[in-house]
Parts: structure tokens; C-alpha cells; sequence
């Protein structure tokens, strides 16, 4: 099964889910920072398999206003149907610089406040599998963004026309070095 | 946001320095007088009195730079570095307050931090930031504001302020300030952070192996 990859907002509220009996009875917290829905939506990028993680944090990264470290949530596609979410490819909203992933981009579907709970659940089943971040909630520094992003560069794989002003800065930069 | 010392500065280029000389000229004056006539008590006194007789030879006239002037003048620039100061600090809880820092998405407070550095006024922000700090010490969100403010500008510009208050944190006892914390070394991107690091011993796993991939890549691309 393929996976689907979110950029996390508080890596460390996540964690705390795993010991939550009912995910009903958690605090607003998470849901409301987590799962900020555009028209009942929630964006993500979809991979193959684990190897290609990279890929999806390349499409985050040059969709971002700067170049940090992130964090990245790395959802089982069996799970989110378990727990009755729908997905499917979507625009992205906006023409990225990577354009062999512009297709990866892929909505969850018609999310309401009831399907937060079941987002939650999601969630805290991808927490309770991987409680120490190794392997489906997973950190990126900023070093290693940029090492992606230069080797996108070497593959010439960036259309740097569809780049923000603020990553055709980083990209010199990378050149630069 | 308005830049609060940019407003200060309008205030006192008009008013309020004209008001604190004139105050400080009528009371050296005031002093004099009376100093004159205490000294010279007695049937002479009017005699000898300049400002009764019109004679003024010889007579010091009361410099603007005299002791008490500046010490006026010493007592206005505590009062405006004071006044200034609590109103960047206000600013600063405002802005954090309000603001939120995501990964990959430069805050309002950063952009003020950058704004100030720019305008090289970033003495004062560095002493209304740790204001700000050593006020918020049990308040997360505010901590991780002025982690994200300091870390977004060099390290040599906030140095050594900046660096006291991020080792401070590093052992925070909010996960997400001691997080903060590490991310302000990485952003800064200087080597001399290694030495900070080095001594960490961080819990959870995640954010132990996060300290050692900044240590990696402060080692391979930070700045001496």
C-alpha cells in the first residue's frame, strides 16, 4: 500500500496521543493545530514505499516559505481506509518547482468535525506503532533538506521559474557551495 | 506593527527634550539663587546679587554642562532607555502572544526581529528580550517566541544575549522550548554552537538524534 506524508506542526504534542485512552477526550490542541482543513480538506504527497520519503519532503520543502527542519507524519493508506477517510489526487495549488511530483499531490477528503475524531485515531495509531520517531514520524534537519534539495539540483530535477523568491535565494546559496 | 522606537524617537525629537532642558536650565538657576543667597546673607546680599544689581562680571554664568545638568540629563536617559524598554517589551508579548511558528514559515516575530536588526537597533531588543525571558520563564509559547526572534537573525548579532538565553533552555523542561532551543544552534549555523551541544544529553530519542544531526552538519557546513 502507499503512503501519504503531512507536514507535522507540533512533533511533540503528537507523541502525547499514544497515552490518550479516548481520543475523543483529548484536548482541541492537536486537532486544531494538526488538521487545518482548506474546504474540508488536508493536503499531503504520496509515496510508494518508505524509501521514497525523500521525495515527498522535497515537494513540502520547495511548497515552504524557508528552508527549516520539519517534521513529517507518514500515514498507511490501509489506515486512513480502516478508518473510513477518502482520498485522491488533487492540484496542489500551485505549479511546483519539482514538476515530476506535481501529480503526488493528494487530498484527504471531506474531513468535518466528526472525521477529526477518526483523524485523530490515525494518528495515534501511527504513534503507538512508532513511539520513538524512527520510522512513520520522522524529523528532517535543515542540513538534510537541503542535501535533498542539492541533489535535485545535480538531477536537474527544480524548474527554478516556479521557484518563490525565497527559494531561488536558498537555491544560489546550495549552488554557491 | 509600528516600530515603537521610531515613535519614541518622534517624541523626543520634539517636546519632551525641549521640556527636560528647560526644566533642568530653571532649576540650576533656581539653585543658584538661593545658593547665592545663602552665602551671602546679610545687608550685602542685594548689593552683591547680579541679578539685582545687573552686574554680571565675573559672575559664572550657569553652564548648561554643569554637574547637575548631566546629571539631569543622566536621569532622562535612564527614564527614556526605561520607557523604551517597557514599551518593546509590551511590543515583544504582543507579537509572541498573537503569533504562532510553524517549520518552513517565517513568524511576525521573526520578521520584527529581522526589521530591527536591519535598522540596527538591536541592542535594545536583545534587553527588552531578556526582559521578556527572565518574566516568562514557566510560559512555553513565549519562550519558543523569543527562541524563534533570536534565532532568526546571526549569531554574532545577538551574541552573547542570544546564546545565554538559549542555553538556558536547552534544559527546559517543555519539550517543544528544549527543541526550540537546539533549532536556535542549527539556524545559526556556527560552529562555535558545537560546544554547546556536545554536553547535551536529550530526551525523548527523536530530539537526541535531531541534536546529533545539527552537531554533524554544524561540523560539515557551519561557519567558524
Amino acid at each position: 500500500m502507499p503512503f501519504l506524508v503531512r507536514k507535522l506542526m507540533k512533533i511533540d504534542e503528537i507523541f502525547a496521543l499514544s497515552d490518550a485512552a479516548e481520543v475523543s477526550k483529548v484536548y482541541a490542541d492537536i486537532p486544531t493545530t494538526e488538521f487545518r482543513t482548506k474546504n474540508g480538506t488536508l493536503s499531503t504527497w504520496i509515496i510508494d514505499s518508505l524509501d521514497d520519503l525523500g521525495n515527498a519532503v522535497l515537494a513540502i520543502a520547495v511548497t515552504s516559505s524557508e528552508i527549516s527542519k520539519m517534521d513529517f507524519i507518514v500515514i498507511d493508506t490501509q489506515l486512513l481506509s480502516d478508518n473510513a477517510l477518502e482520498f485522491q489526487q488533487t492540484y496542489a495549488g500551485q505549479d511546483i518547482a519539482i514538476p515530476d511530483l506535481q501529480d503526488t499531490h493528494y487530498d484527504i477528503l471531506n474531513i468535518t468535525v466528526e472525521k477529526l475524531v477518526d483523524c485523530m485515531k490515525v494518528y495515534q495509531s501511527i504513534v503507538r506503532t512508532d513511539p520513538d520517531g524512527e520510522k512513520y514520524i520522522i524529523r528532517y534537519a535543515a542540513g538534510e533538506i537541503k542535501d535533498l534539495l542539492k541533489g535535485a539540483l545535480v538531477d536537474h530535477r527544480i524548474d527554478e521559474t516556479k521557484a518563490s523568491k525565497k527559494l531561488k535565494e536558498e537555491l544560489s546559496k546550495l549552488k554557491a557551495s | 506593527m509600528n516600530n515603537p522606537i521610531i515613535q519614541f524617537q518622534e517624541i523626543s525629537d520634539s517636546s519632551f527634550v525641549s521640556d527636560i532642558v528647560l526644566r533642568s536650565s530653571s532649576r540650576i538657576i533656581k539653585n543658584r539663587r538661593s545658593s547665592n543667597s545663602t552665602s551671602s546673607s546679610g545687608s550685602h546680599s542685594s548689593r552683591n546679587d547680579p541679578e539685582q544689581t545687573g552686574n554680571f562680571q565675573g559672575e559664572r554664568v550657569p553652564l548648561f554642562f554643569e554637574q547637575e545638568a548631566i546629571d539631569v540629563i543622566a536621569n532622562y536617559e535612564r527614564e527614556r532607555k526605561k520607557y523604551l524598554l517597557t514599551q518593546i517589551s509590551n511590543e515583544i508579548r504582543i507579537l509572541i502572544n498573537q503569533d504562532e511558528f510553524v517549520d518552513g514559515e517565517p513568524s511576525k516575530s521573526e520578521t520584527y526581529m529581522r526589521e530591527v536588526a536591519e535598522n540596527g537597533q538591536i541592542d535594545l531588543v536583545m534587553d527588552a528580550l531578556m526582559d521578556v525571558y527572565s518574566g516568562n520563564l514557566l510560559n512555553p509559547h513565549m519562550l519558543e517566541g523569543i527562541l524563534s526572534m533570536i534565532s532568526s537573525v546571526p549569531f554574532d548579532i545577538v551574541a552573547p544575549k542570544g546564546q545565554v538565553m538559549a542555553l538556558g533552555l536547552l534544559s527546559n523542561k517543555e519539550l517543544s522550548v528544549r527543541d526550540k532551543a537546539i533549532q536556535c544552534f542549527e539556524r545559526w549555523n556556527s560552529k562555535r554552537g558545537i560546544e554547546y551541544l556536545k554536553s547535551l544529553d536529550c530526551h525523548p530519542q527523536w530530539l537526541q538524534k535531531y541534536v546529533e544531526k545539527v552537531m554533524l552538519y554544524l561540523e560539515r557546513d557551519g561557519v567558524d
